[in-house]
């Protein structure tokens, strides 16, 4: 259970960012 | 639910950059970028996940717990969804 809590990444919370393009 | 046909993800210089081709190049007038999670996420939705499942694929990757992940998939998908990008299942 420890190795897999080491394998693991730390955490970043999930983005997205959208950029519309304006006419 | 999946993301809809007509999104492709490249990385660009270290980006995580989706950009719309044919007909949703049309209804979509824009592009996405993502960091990495968002990239996790966005390549799960294109076979096709829930909430559930996006919320165990992130705990598998990242040291998180699971409520605090089960709430970031959530506002991710709810921005998907904003943007008419989902296909929900039946």
């Amino acid at each position: 259970m420890k190795k897999e809590q080491e394998d693991r990444l730390i955490y970043e919370k999930p983005e997205v960012e959208i950029i519309e393009f304006q006419l | 639910m999946k993301i809809k046909e007509g999104y492709v993800l490249r990385t660009v210089a270290g980006e995580h950059i989706v950009v719309p081709i044919g007909n949703e190049a049309v209804n979509f007038n824009g592009i996405l970028t993502l960091n990495n999670s968002g990239k996790l996420l966005w390549e799960a939705l294109i076979a096709g996940s829930d909430i559930k499942g996006l919320t165990t694929k992130l705990m598998e990757i990242f040291v998180v717990e699971e409520t605090v992940a089960y709430h970031d998939v959530l506002a991710f998908i709810s921005k998907l969804r904003t943007h008419n990008i989902l296909i929900e299942n039946d």
